[in-house]
């Protein structure tokens, strides 16, 4: 994917939390995005997915102009799985999938019906596909959500901290779905505290802090970073007891 | 091993449920044992004027489901206002709700009655005591979409508007399926204060099961006898219901 931003600026009730971000990556497939809580990362990924509108600035997205674009149209192209699965309570995960594929993407419900198991038996959630959202476990949700916004194709998936809400065990299964998206060539890109995981799923990484990017670069400034502030993030988060 | 464990406790219940019911039926017999005016007991004589008793029963089920759709729209209705943007309509409908809950049921009927629906020369008592009695039903109404709307979270707002429904897709896909099941306990729950509460309407003389059995009180002098009566056939209406409310009740925390 390629993605420019330029002079990106956001702010809650008085609040700045992005303070005019500029950057331009072309013709990367899993960007991870990591840094300290409350850096803005989550509102960048907000931003680009076209849940939120910056007060200023301009957002490019392969060959979208996010912040002038239809919105609705835009959300058609992009495939958003939240911190909590989100997913509609009263309906299967079988039904979660199609009904996104029937009504707002206009397929045939047996063609939308065919996407959906084909992606559950891949994702090895087939036999659940009965159940409502209350009656699997938290990890098997999240990644039925990974599924929901992978079956309309989606030009790019953003993922914000999936695993956040999950224990170590779930996590572990969550992430290993989303590094079946790499082996996919999927474009996406990831909110993230795992730098290991950050590592093995992502080709680029952004670290932000205080609402700014601080260092960007491939995948190795993980293991050489160029500033005292990636350093020291990379120190403060890697360490063993 | 799972289903013999559910069936023994379904069992124990059941033999739990048993003792409750005899424990009543203890009770029962005991007061009927005892209570002093048992030889002039005359149950029979209520029987005598099963039409006017039938009448009653009828208009007290026609006037409760009738109640209960005007006051579902009414309740609606304060809702709306109650979220509305514009401030002066919030308030009205919250005064108007704060008034209701601090009534009496048979004041608040007497007032609208009295005050509203004579003035207003509206002087069929059946169809005066419907609206009194659904402006009352409205506020609680009110409360249960509340809390039924609360029960969809911002982050399924969130993935709906991610996702790309439309405003239509989003009500009738997702919203109203939803709301539909969870608002239904709490209707029923409002169904059987409407039923308890229609009693009240004999008060401004609307002929349902109340007044019906009071006329027959009079005639008959068995006063006890329909009291007795009156009270098995409220229960004869409202404990189905409040089954009905705990099916649906069940069903609904099978999802959330």
């Amino acid at each position: 994917m390629d993605l420019a931003l330029k002079h990106i600026s956001q702010t809650y009730e008085g609040k700045i939390i992005l303070d005019d971000v500029n950057i331009e990556i072309k013709n990367k497939s899993g960007i991870a995005l990591i840094g300290p809580s409350g850096a803005g990362k989550s509102t960048l990924l907000r931003l680009l997915s076209g849940i939120e509108d910056p007060i200023s600035g301009e957002i490019c997205l392969n060959h979208h102009e996010v912040t002038h674009e239809d919105k609705h149209e835009y959300f058609k192209k992009v495939g958003f799985v939240f911190q909590a699965h989100n997913l509609f309570p009263h309906l299967t995960i079988l039904r979660n999938i199609t009904l996104v594929l029937e009504k707002v993407h206009g397929y045939e419900i047996e063609k939308a019906n065919k996407i959906a198991l084909d992606l559950l038996e891949q994702f090895e959630l087939i036999e659940h596909k009965d159940k409502i959202p209350a009656k699997i476990s938290g990890g098997q949700a999240q990644r039925a959500s990974i599924i929901r916004s992978l079956a309309i194709q989606p030009e790019v998936v953003f993922l914000d901290e999936p695993t956040s809400a999950l224990d170590p065990i779930l996590s572990h299964e969550v992430l290993k779905t989303i590094l079946k998206l790499r082996e996919k060539k999927m474009n996406f890109m990831i909110v993230t505290h795992e730098i290991g995981f950050a590592k093995k799923a992502a080709d680029y990484v952004i670290f932000m802090e205080n609402g700014k990017i601080v260092e960007h670069g491939d995948i190795s400034i993980l293991d050489q970073p160029k500033t005292n502030n990636l350093k020291n993030f990379i120190d403060n988060v890697s360490y063993d007891i | 091993m799972s289903t013999y464990k559910a069936l023994s406790m379904k069992k124990s219940k059941l033999k739990h449920i048993l003792l409750a019911l005899l424990f009543y039926i203890a009770l029962v017999s005991f007061i009927v044992l005892s209570y002093p005016g048992r030889d002039n007991f005359r149950i029979e004589a209520v029987f005598g004027y099963t039409n006017i008793l039938a009448k009653g029963y009828i208009n007290t089920i026609i006037i409760s489901l009738i109640v209960l759709v005007l006051s579902l729209l009414f309740g609606f209705v304060l809702y709306l206002l109650s979220n509305s943007k514009i401030l002066t309509f919030k308030y009205i409908s919250n005064i108007f709700s704060e008034v209701v809950f601090g009534t009496p049921t048979i004041v608040f009927l007497i007032v609208t009655f009295y005050f509203i629906a004579v003035p207003l020369n509206l002087t069929n008592r059946f169809l005066a005591g419907i609206i009194g009695f659904s402006l009352f039903m409205g506020p609680y109404m009110r409360n249960a979409f509340i809390g039924a709307i609360k029960s969809i979270d911002d982050t399924q707002y969130q993935a709906m508007k991610v996702l790309g429904f439309s405003s239509y897709q989003k009500y009738r896909y997702i919203i109203l399926p939803q709301l539909v099941k969870v608002i239904i306990p709490p209707m029923i729950g409002n169904l059987a204060i409407i039923i308890k509460g229609s009693s009240l309407l004999n008060f401004i003389g609307v002929e349902e099961l109340y007044n019906q059995i009071t006329t027959i009180q009079s005639r008959t002098y068995a006063v006890v006898e329909g009291y007795l009566i009156m009270f098995l056939l409220y229960l004869s209406i409202t404990i189905p219901l409040i089954f009905l409310a705990k099916y649906f009740e069940k069903k609904v925390a099978s999802w959330i």
